[in-house]
């Protein structure tokens, strides 16, 4: 039997059967698998000195329906984090989530422009909520005034959304899945992606900047666009890293093919 | 029911799933366990007449955790373990209390049904 991070595939087959249909953030997903993975395990153990030939198919009989498991664990997540997990999936698309770890750009091109769409929509229903309140608290009707300057803000986040999303696959490319340990296994092209991420950061910036002010633009120069560039490449290099390490957990049971129930 | 091969009902699904809970903080209560070890002593202890998928006590752990009655701490005895490990469960203050209760409910619901089915 095939091993992996010192788990056989065949047990943890009969665990993701179960566990991959449940909605529930990362840490508790994790935690199931790694549970019932090793009550599997101890099962098949003991099926193994009863009768090595049908160890498996006793300890799946053992261990119990997938499609049954699945709903009890389901029922044991709070409706809140439900409801927070089924509003990132519709703000992000399933696809681009399901996506981001795929073999190239390809992939990712069409869920990441639904992305930036999808933030668009979200960012300027947000926005005209905000105006539509603050006019009619205030009286003040200044931010119609600027109308403008608003639909060119959400235009530019729908943007960055898309290109960000492209940026963060080439960043995560970079990063070698297979290992329990962060190992960056091409350098330049996550050195790239983050660049990349932080002069878009920095040219959205100062296109805000610049609409909203053109004297202060001219005035200060380039200093604003490189300090944004910065800490955007900085910003998107943690950003990455630091999820790098939910991905690298998840990644050995993602590979696994199971079908659905 | 189904009928064992031995002459002995056996106790599972929704029968089981009913109590379960209470023998859960019972078992726990005598020592602080993790998932396999609790099915193998409701087995054991159950002298074979009780039924459960093996896989379905971690629900119910998970529930009992989120509403308190239990906490779990990661098994310290694995750490050198290479792949998952495991999480030993056992017993709050609040499970405690809950314990004292299921037993009470338990006591009461044997005499009562009992007194009228002639047990």
């Amino acid at each position: 039997m095939m091993n992996i991070q010192g788990m056989n595939v065949e047990l943890m087959e009969i665990v993701e059967a179960a566990v991959r249909p449940v909605l529930c953030p990362h840490h508790s997903k994790m935690r199931m698998r790694h549970e019932l993975y090793r009550q599997v395990e101890e099962i098949y153990k003991q099926e193994r000195c009863r009768d090595p030939d049908a160890a498996l198919a006793n300890t799946r009989r053992r261990f119990g329906t997938p499609r049954e498991l699945s709903l009890e664990l389901q029922a044991t997540v709070p409706s809140h984090q439900r409801s927070i997990l089924k509003s990132s999936q519709l703000l992000f698309g399933q696809r681009l989530l399901e996506r981001m770890h795929g073999s190239s750009l390809s992939d990712v091109i069409g869920p990441g422009l639904e992305f930036g769409c999808r933030a668009t929509i979200v960012f300027g229903l947000y926005l005209i909520v905000l105006i539509i309140l603050a006019t009619t608290l205030t009286g003040n009707h200044t931010p119609f005034l600027i109308i403008d300057f608003f639909v060119a803000f959400v235009l530019l986040v729908g943007a960055n959304a898309t290109l960000m999303s492209y940026f963060a696959f080439l960043g995560h490319q970079a990063i070698d899945p297979a290992f329990e340990r962060l190992s960056i296994r091409n350098r330049r092209q996550f050195v790239i992606a983050a660049i990349g991420a932080g002069v878009i950061f920095g040219m959205s910036i100062e296109l805000l900047w610049l609409a909203a002010d053109v004297q202060a633009f001219w005035r200060h120069g380039l200093n604003p666009f490189l300090f944004a560039s910065a800490a955007g490449t900085l910003g998107f290099s943690t950003t990455v890293l630091l999820g790098s390490a939910e991905w690298r957990q998840r990644y050995p049971w993602d590979q696994l093919a199971v079908a659905e129930v | 029911m189904t009928q064992h091969s031995d002459n002995t009902r056996l106790i599972g699904g929704e029968k089981l799933r009913g109590h379960l809970e209470v023998m859960i903080l019972s078992m726990l209560n005598q020592q602080p366990s993790h998932g396999f070890e609790l099915v193998k002593q409701l087995e054991d202890r159950g002298e074979g007449a009780l039924r459960m998928r093996e896989g379905t006590i971690y629900p119910v752990l998970y529930r009992m955790e989120a509403a308190g009655l239990l906490k779990a701490t990661w098994d310290e005895t694995e750490q050198n373990r290479k792949g998952p490990r495991r999480k030993i469960y056992s017993l709050t203050e609040k499970g405690q209390r809950q314990l004292v209760h299921g037993r009470a409910d338990w006591l009461q619901f044997v005499q009562t049904i009992g007194g009228i089915v002639g047990a």
